[in-house]
């Protein structure tokens, strides 16, 4: 059974390094200078020279002769001397002598493996299993069929496992006993010692204490599982009793779902039987309930890495807004995807028609609203002069340079006409359907199919509007994890269905194991872009370019991107930009005709960076002096972002890169659910941008008010030519003029475009294939009833 | 000349009447009261009879002359009837010309104060608007409302109060500053007189043209477009002779003397607003162009300095604005507008329009006097993106020119320590960087790109920004540093000799004895 020695000694390699070879180290530390002039200590029986030792007999005053090992190959323990023969041997310390040794006076050959076990089990007796370990490793490689090995390498193992198991190390001691009992399952060290059934029994028991109290309960029946398969009808006993001990937890908490099912709590009854599940899949009964709550009450769990403030599904720099907006609010017209040119739009009262001059937009009004209103044409109207309207809160000041007239044509028509033509004035037209209501409550109302019921800082729910039960969906509620990794083993464990964004890498994986596993994995369509926003109003610094153009030569981004967020994984799309804008999933993308492929992202240069940094730094002395003010101090410089773990990450990564050319950092997080420096307290912001229209969003992006507020005058004449396009060639030529401006002036440091990933149960269907943002299809999703995991 | 005595005592005595006369203009401008003529109108409501009339006229007349003494000779009346339902329907839209149709006698006072009153359940309206008949420009209606009946008079009163402004005729105008004199001046003797000028405050330049006969030519007479005066101090002998600063867009606005075919007034300004919307729009190179506005245009100002403005350096000028720096207002709208607002120190402000780095306007203005005020400027858009485009090509040149300098440095110190392999992966990205050419082929390729301006003056900057450009280019980006840098290696290489110029001269080919035994006389 070499290769469960094999195994058993791997197993101990792992751990070893585990243990961190303290020796090892001990032995590279050179000696303090006051032991300098004491002896060396001999070095350990592995690393000397081999040798067979020969002991002489008491004519020859008992000596024992190292020599070189003799009769290579034909080495068999224990050597069996010939006292007739004369044995030719070399000295060890002299080299080219070679002398004879009459097997007469020849007491015993040690042969060197023989001394290695010896030594291997002196160590394995003074409880050195650390250092035993090197030398059984060395003998079961080289010396496998040494009478002994197999019985010390038993010996090893419990020995060890014993110590383990003292030092409270349940884990690695049950790994090493389960090697043993492959071994020998009626191993015993010694009469007084527990029998090995009995010794692996008492670790699972520990384990599973370990388990079950810490709730990690997939863990545990893993180890059940694990073991009932692998052993058979030879398992410990515990292994029954602990199936039957979960198997009572898990009713226990069926029962409990089922009175809440009754007194119709039933998201509290979801939660235990979520919790029935993760302790004990197979409880009677369980599945059946799950069934019926799913019939009952359909809810939806999904992981969400930020939570919302303010739900608003036309915020550019605000993931969680933009995904519970759409919950709450249905918007008079709606993007749904990109298209060959530009976005496609979706009005949501009826359709949308334009004249050949593209001067004049046609609102047909012919379908009933989500909210079951049907908006007439004066409705319609008068929403859109309101949008044009300098003193409501719901102005827009691109909508009013548009528009010149609004006509109504009978109750189910509305005309607008334009100032100039424009390629997609339903782009400009992304406004709320309705203006919400204000309510004395602090929960946002809208006019969605949805309202939110509770909102808290683990979980906010989201209720249908007069639901009744045979409904698709009755309740989505969105569960805050700190990080995807942790949603993730939420979304394996069955905790939630759903998790709203996972880590790039992992989603990679998982698609490549999508048959073996019920989690589906799916991009969104469309990209978004990370940026660092810069405040040059508050700092004077930050007002030169140069100093701005430093930032971005200093931050080795492609490094962060693919060793920190993507863990050396190649995830198609993510990529570094050089500009605000994405560059679209592939080249034939049409979402990237504003990008300007030939402006590349500027390299990393932290020589460079420090160049700039130093002039810029005596530009603003310069321009201090001009005035007769004292030179401002460059503080360091304070980098804020969302409470989430790639803006984390990140920001750590940039602060220490600029760290390194001189530039002083501090980190400031913002609250859950802030994605914006409210205070105005941060020079460089995080900022994770969905431009999904670049001909219009572009101005909301870097115009006045918006997340990117660019007040460069060059860039704020090229949004301005952009806003005057009249077609498709120019809003491209003059994208492609914003990129290169924004670009010029470093008005953002840019960083990469990010595909994000959605995972959910297979149970969960209709999700929906080309999302934008995770609810696009909410209104068709449904939970399985199916009566299985 | 006339050669004898009765000549000269001619010539004489007729400059003498001329002084006189001018004399005699100068006091009856300053020494006779104001001709005020006030219509009242009250509309055809419950309430307002002759009665309430008779009060009104009498409070009107009470008040003035506690007011302003001599200085007012006030009259009410009526306006003519054909005149009076359209003063209480829109006051607004009453013309000069139905006044001098109607009642023509009446320009020939200085002020024609049109009232109309009006009542509903839970109000009366008094509003009032000036025509001042030196100039024939009507001043902003002036509204005011009351509750009480018994106070009527008192509003009324206080309501043309606020529609009239003094006048001041400009006697002397120069750049920057100017002369006026106050009308009536000798008569409001108190200085809080409603009729008086202060220091500080700010005045209207109008100019009237006249015809041969001194009556104003109609569409002759207006404001002198984005010019305005502010008092600055009185004549020491002469109180009514009140010294301006002049703050204009335009050059020289006030030079010259008035005639009697070009008569020059300042009326004082009335800020009867919050605020007034500026709104800058391109300066059309054609009657029928139609405006186009400029958005997106920077918005400064500032309270200009009590002193005398004056020619001044560029250093005057940058300790001027450190010490009084222009306040950034905003951004031009999409419709080119922006907002500005009084100032609490001064009526007046200067108003800054910039375009990037490019000072398009400096316009003086007295925010709340007027709705909307609108200025005209070149379209400096191909100028802008010039300089946006030429801004960021210096900024390419800076990292390029410092990637240069970098490697250079790391290349030398490369073949000091002997690392060839190293030096020469520096040079291959020395060469791997953009070329002077390569910059120059891209400026070439912009300017086909820029959008030309029809405006001469804008045309040649953006030449100039070019044109500088290159130059630049051509001093720093040295063209020849991967060959130097080339020849270095090689010579460090040994690849090549290093000769110095010094250096003798290399001696005959050298010949050794087996060549010279062989008879080869060949070097070797």
């Amino acid at each position: 059974m070499p290769w469960v020695f094999a195994c058993c000694l791997a197993f101990h390699a792992a751990l070893a390094t585990s243990r961190g070879w303290s020796e090892e180290a001990a032995a590279t530390t050179p000696p303090p200078a006051a032991a300098a002039k004491s002896p060396e200590p001999p070095k350990p029986l592995l690393e000397q020279e081999p040798f067979d030792l020969i002991l002489l007999d008491s004519a020859n005053g008992d000596k024992q002769l190292k020599v070189v090992p003799m009769m290579d190959g034909k080495r068999k323990s224990p050597f069996a001397v010939d006292l007739a023969a004369k044995y030719r041997v070399r000295p060890l310390d002299k080299e080219g002598v070679e002398f004879e040794v009459d097997g007469k006076h020849i007491v015993r050959i040690e042969l060197f493996e023989e001394q290695l076990l010896k030594e291997a089990r002196r160590l394995i007796a003074a409880n050195d299993f650390d250092g035993a370990f090197k030398y059984i490793l060395l003998l079961q490689a080289n010396y496998p069929e040494l009478p002994g090995l197999n019985d010390t390498i038993k010996e090893f193992l419990y020995l060890d496992a014993f110590q383990l198991t003292r030092n409270k190390q349940f884990s690695e001691a049950m790994g090493i006993v389960e090697d043993l009992f492959r071994m020998q399952r009626d191993y015993r060290y010694n009469e007084t010692a527990q029998p090995l059934p009995e010794f692996l029994g008492r670790l699972i028991d520990k384990l599973m204490s370990g388990y079950v109290e810490q709730g990690n309960f997939w863990v545990a029946r893993t180890l059940l599982n694990r073991l009932s398969s692998e052993y058979g009808n030879d398992r410990p006993p515990t292994v029954d009793n602990w199936k039957e001990q979960l198997s009572q937890m898990a009713i226990q908490k069926r029962d409990e779902a089922r009175k809440q099912m009754e007194a119709e709590q039933f998201h509290e009854a979801l939660v235990s039987i979520r919790q029935m599940f993760n302790i004990w899949p197979d409880a009677q009964g369980g599945a059946e309930l799950r069934a019926e709550l799913a019939r009952r009450y359909p809810l939806v769990t999904v992981g969400v890495l930020q939570s919302v403030r303010i739900p608003d599904a036309q915020r550019l720099d605000d993931w969680a807004a933009r995904r519970t907006g759409r919950l709450l609010n249905r918007d008079m017209i709606e993007f749904h995807g990109a298209g060959p040119e530009g976005g496609q739009y979706d009005f949501q009262s009826g359709s949308i028609e334009h004249s050949e001059d593209r001067r004049t937009m046609i609102l047909r009004i012919n379908r009933v609203t989500e909210d079951s209103s049907a908006a007439t044409a004066f409705d319609v109207a008068n929403r859109l002069l309101d949008y044009a309207n300098a003193t409501s809160p719901s102005y827009s000041e691109a909508w009013a340079a548009l528009i010149s007239a609004i006509q109504v044509r009978g109750t189910q028509e509305v005309d607008v006409q334009l100032r100039r033509p424009h390629v997609l004035p339903e782009a400009v037209l992304r406004v709320a359907q309705r203006p919400a209501p204000v309510t004395g409550d602090s929960l946002p109302a809208g006019n969605g199919r949805f309202a939110m019921a509770v909102r808290t800082d683990a979980e906010v729910r989201f209720v249908v509007k007069g639901f009744r039960v045979g409904g698709k969906l009755a309740e989505i509620t969105e569960r805050r994890f700190s990080d995807g990794q942790q949603a993730l083993a939420a979304l394996h464990r069955g905790d939630v269905d759903m998790v709203e964004r996972i880590p790039p890498a992992e989603a990679v994986r998982i698609r490549k194991e999508a048959k073996e596993t019920d989690i589906q994995v799916q991009p969104y369509t469309l990209p978004t872009v990370h940026m660092l926003v810069i405040n040059s109003s508050k700092n004077p610094f930050l007002a030169q370019r140069d100093f701005r153009r430093a930032i971005e030569f200093a931050v080795d981004r492609q490094t962060i991107l693919t060793q920190e967020i993507l863990a050396g994984t190649e995830v198609p799309g993510c990529q570094l930009v050089s500009g605000p804008f994405p560059v679209g999933a592939s080249d034939s993308d049409p979402l990237g005709y504003a990008y300007d492929a030939r402006i590349r992202p500027r390299p990393y240069d932290p020589r460079l960076a420090k160049l700039l940094s130093t002039v810029a730094q005596k530009q603003v002395a310069d321009l201090a002096l001009k005035r007769g003010d004292a030179a401002p101090k460059l503080a360091p410089l304070v980098l804020g972002f969302p409470d989430f773990d790639t803006a984390r990450i990140t920001c750590q990564a940039a602060a220490a890169y600029l760290k390194a050319i001189g530039l002083e950092c501090a980190l400031k997080q913002f609250p859950p659910g802030e994605t914006r420096d409210s205070k105005g307290e941060c020079d460089l912001v995080f900022t994770e941008i969905a431009v999904w229209e670049p001909a219009v969003d572009a101005s909301r992006l870097l115009g006045l008010g918006g997340p990117a507020e660019c007040d460069s005058p060059y860039v704020q004449q090229a949004l301005r030519r952009l806003d005057a396009a009249q077609n498709w060639g120019e809003v491209r030529e003059r994208l492609l003029q914003v990129h290169r401006s924004v670009h010029e002036e470093a008005a953002v440091i840019p960083l990469w475009q990010m595909v994000d990933f959605l995972a959910y149960h297979k149970r969960l269907t209709d999700v929906g294939d080309n999302l934008v943002w995770l609810y696009q299809n909410v209104d068709q999703w449904r939970i399985s009833n199916e009566a299985k995991n | 000349m006339p050669c004898n005595k009765m000549g000269w005592i001619v010539v004489f005595a007729a400059a003498l009447a001329a002084a006189r006369d001018a004399c005699g203009a100068a006091g009856e401008w300053e020494y006779t009261p104001y001709r005020i003529h006030i219509w009242l109108a009250l509309a055809p409501a419950p309430g307002l009879n002759t009665i309430v009339r008779d009060e009104i006229t009498a409070t009107i007349r009470r008040r003035a002359e506690v007011e302003f003494r001599a200085a007012w000779e006030v009259s009410v009346s009526e306006p003519p009837p054909v005149l009076a339902a359209e003063m209480t329907a829109d006051l607004d839209r009453l013309t000069v010309a139905e006044i001098a149709q109607a009642a023509e006698a009446r320009l020939n006072d200085d002020k024609l104060i049109c009232v109309t009153v009006d009542a509903s359940p839970f109000e009366m309206r008094v509003r009032a608007r000036e025509l001042d008949t030196h100039t024939r420009l009507w001043g902003p209606t002036i509204e005011h409302s009351v509750r009480n009946p018994e106070q009527l008079g008192a509003t009324t009163y206080a309501c043309l109060l606020d529609a009239f402004a003094p006048i001041a005729r400009i006697e002397l105008g120069e750049t920057r500053t100017a002369t006026v004199r106050l009308r009536a001046g000798g008569l409001a003797l108190e200085d809080k007189s409603a009729a008086r000028i202060s220091i500080g405050d700010v005045l209207v330049p109008i100019l009237r043209t006249n015809d041969r006969f001194g009556k104003p030519l109609p569409d002759r007479t207006a404001e002198i477009p984005w010019t305005l005066l502010q008092v600055t101090g009185a004549d020491r002998t002469n109180r009514n002779l009140l010294s301006c600063n002049v703050y204009s867009g335009m050059r020289a606005p006030l030079r010259g003397k008035s005639s009697g075919r070009r008569e020059r007034y300042a009326v004082k300004a009335r800020i009867t607003r919050n605020r007034t919307e500026v709104k800058v729009q391109v300066r059309p190179l054609k009657a029928d162009q139609v405006p186009v506005p400029l958005a997106g245009l920077e918005v400064y100002s500032r309270v200009p300095a009590p002193e005398e403005p004056r020619q001044q350096t560029a250093e005057e000028a940058k300790a001027d604005e450190k010490k009084n720096p222009p306040e950034f207002v905003g951004v031009t709208d999409w419709r080119g507008t922006i907002n500005i607002t009084p100032a609490a120190q001064s009526p007046l402000r200067l108003v800054y329009i910039k375009s990037g780095d490019q000072l398009l306007a400096r316009l003086p203005l007295a925010p709340g006097r007027e709705l909307e005020q609108v200025a005209e400027v070149p379209d400096d858009g191909p100028r802008l993106q010039a300089e946006g485009y030429i801004k960021g090509l210096n900024s390419e040149l800076l990292d390029l020119v410092s990637q240069r300098q970098i490697i250079a440095l790391r290349f030398r110190k490369r073949l000091s320590d002997k690392k060839f392999d190293e030096a020469q992966k520096l040079l291959d990205e020395l060469r791997s960087l953009k070329s002077r050419g390569d910059i120059q082929r891209d400026l070439d390729e912009q300017m086909h790109r820029q959008i030309p301006s029809p405006y001469a003056s804008v045309q040649a900057r953006i030449d100039k920004l070019y044109s500088d450009t290159r130059s630049m280019l051509n001093k720093y980006l040295d063209s020849d540093l991967p060959n130097q840098l080339m020849q270095e290696l090689r010579k460090a290489r040994g690849e090549i000799p290093s000769t110095t110029p010094d250096s003798p001269p290399a001696k005959g080919p050298a010949t050794s004895r087996s060549q010279w035994k062989s008879g080869s006389r060949q070097p070797a």
